[in-house]
């Protein structure tokens, strides 16, 4: 029932303007700016930005009702949703890596894939983390009552580069600290992990709240 | 009790026993009843008196503190019991955006028994134009369109909260049709809650009569009119024998039960209670404990 109520999810909001318009604002940088990853970062930007927008529809339409009333486990809508905003992501990864490669190809050139690679594990790995910070807060209150957690993941991002900078971790002049493929894979898997954690916790907490 | 009595008490579409709900400000204590097949129980009461929230426990929406509920010998709002019910709220549980004709897509995967074919004969039925968006319905479309997608489901027990507030006459009598052919079937269910009374005369076998949070009546809606009577008088109502008093002018009516309409002396008037008559004095016997 989980992919069921996935694609009911992608149904209702993948089709609106403010979730198109995004993904082309993704291609706009692609274009915009010619550093290759920049549209691969913008993806996980994007997709940040989209995990609010599924729960600000359901205070509209009443559909927490709705949820509330089919016949579906409370586990399996937070399954279904989980998937459904990964799904949006796997959308936003594939148009950012098309145009990046497209304006590439257009500009005669080729992008470095390692760097890629990289720039795609830690587009990966902010999801992640966005889903688990703001998935938990809004399944339990609502969109009206937690939508400050909008702006949660962007403020953890900025918090933890200011660290890295103050502590000499981020510089531009130091080999990275471990191979490519390695780091790709650490990225990946925070991402995973943050994906599966949120989802978790925001089953645990959707279980036992009361839908008005 | 005989094994037939335990198996029909057994597969009951609802069933309620001592349900207890607090929360801020409010209060439904030890409120019991249940809905048989072939049953149709209105809930009637003063606003606040816990229909709305007796509902939404039964769907699993809101969490008891006390007693037990189960539907369909179920958890209320675990998948099983929902698969079987059709709900209809008091307003729609769609998105404004959605197009009418996309509600059967959109809902048909989550029932096995979905009838697709039935969803458009009840739209057109009832008049709820298929192009439109949810958004530009009536509040009257509005519930035709959530009861159409409710019977699609093809449900046993159709439970409704307040259908029929706010709809002009002919909507009411429209959806009392619908339930109506719903009932046919003698193993579906319904469970309803109203402000209309003359919706209960229509529809109901059964009344639940729901007060300041608890049961004030529960029985056969024909023995409602019967059990209670109206004492009509001049000056100060009688304090004792009285269920509930309303004054009015320098007169007063109370509801009283039909057996002690003999204690009353000559100058009071003693005449038949309707529905109106139970709800709005054991609404104000409430209000009255209350303050």
């Amino acid at each position: 029932m989980s992919l069921v109520f996935a694609r009911f999810d992608l149904q209702s909001w993948l089709p609106r303007t403010q979730t198109l318009l995004p993904l082309a604002f993704i291609v706009v940088i692609g274009v915009v700016l010619p550093v290759p990853g920049m549209a691969i970062a913008a993806s996980a930007i994007v997709t940040m930005l989209l995990v609010p927008t599924p729960f600000l529809g359901d205070e509209r339409g009443r559909l927490d009702t709705l949820y509330g009333t089919l016949p579906v486990s409370r586990t399996s809508i937070v399954v279904g949703r989980t998937l459904a905003i990964v799904a949006l992501n796997a959308i936003a990864v594939i148009v950012a890596n098309a145009s990046t490669l497209l304006v590439a190809l257009a500009r005669g050139g080729s992008p470095d894939p390692q760097i890629l690679l990289l720039v795609n594990a830690g587009a990966f790995a902010l999801v992640g983390l966005a889903v688990a910070l703001q998935l938990p807060v809004f399944f339990r209150i609502g969109y009206s009552r937690g939508r400050l957690m909008a702006y949660a993941p962007a403020l953890v991002i900025a918090g933890l580069a200011w660290i890295g900078q103050e502590t000499g971790l981020i510089t531009s002049n130091v080999a990275p600290p471990a191979p490519i493929p390695v780091l790709a894979a650490i990225g990946f898997a925070i991402g995973l992990i943050g994906i599966i954690a949120g989802a978790v916790v925001a089953a645990r907490l959707y279980r036992d709240r009361e839908l008005r | 009790m005989t094994d037939d009595t335990i198996r029909t008490a057994a597969h009951d579409p609802v069933r309620v026993e001592a349900l207890g709900i607090q929360r801020e400000g409010f209060r439904i204590s030890d409120v019991s009843f249940s809905v048989p097949r072939g049953g149709v129980v209105g809930m009637v009461g003063p606003n606040g008196a816990g229909k709305t929230t007796a509902i939404r426990a039964l769907l699993g929406l809101v969490a008891p503190d006390a007693g037990t509920v189960r539907t369909f010998g179920c958890a209320p709002g675990s998948p099983e019991a929902l698969a079987r019910i059709g709900i209809v709220l008091d307003q729609p549980t769609a998105a404004p955006e959605w197009r009418v004709d996309s509600i059967g897509r959109r809902l048909a995967p989550f029932y096995a028994e979905w009838d697709d074919a039935l969803l458009r004969d009840m739209l057109d039925r009832l008049g709820v134009p298929r192009t439109q968006r949810v958004g530009e319905l009536s509040r009257g479309q509005g519930v035709k369109l959530t009861l159409a997608a409710a019977l699609a489901q093809r449900p046993e027990l159709l439970i409704l909260d307040e259908p029929s507030s706010g709809l002009d006459p002919a909507s009411r009598r429209q959806i009392g049709d619908v339930i109506r052919d719903f009932m046919i079937d003698p193993d579906h269910a319904v469970l309803f809650s109203t402000h209309i009374t003359t919706d209960l005369d229509a529809l109901a076998d059964d009344l639940l009569v729901l007060v300041g949070g608890r049961v004030a009546y529960r029985g056969p809606l024909h023995e409602a009119t019967e059990t209670f009577a109206i004492a009509r008088g001049a000056g100060s109502p009688p304090r004792e024998h009285v269920l509930g008093v309303q004054r009015s002018g320098a007169g007063w009516t109370a509801l009283v039960r039909m057996e002690d309409s003999a204690v009353f002396d000559a100058g009071t008037v003693i005449d038949t209670a309707s529905i109106d008559d139970i709800v709005i004095h054991l609404g104000a016997e409430h209000q009255g404990v209350a303050a």
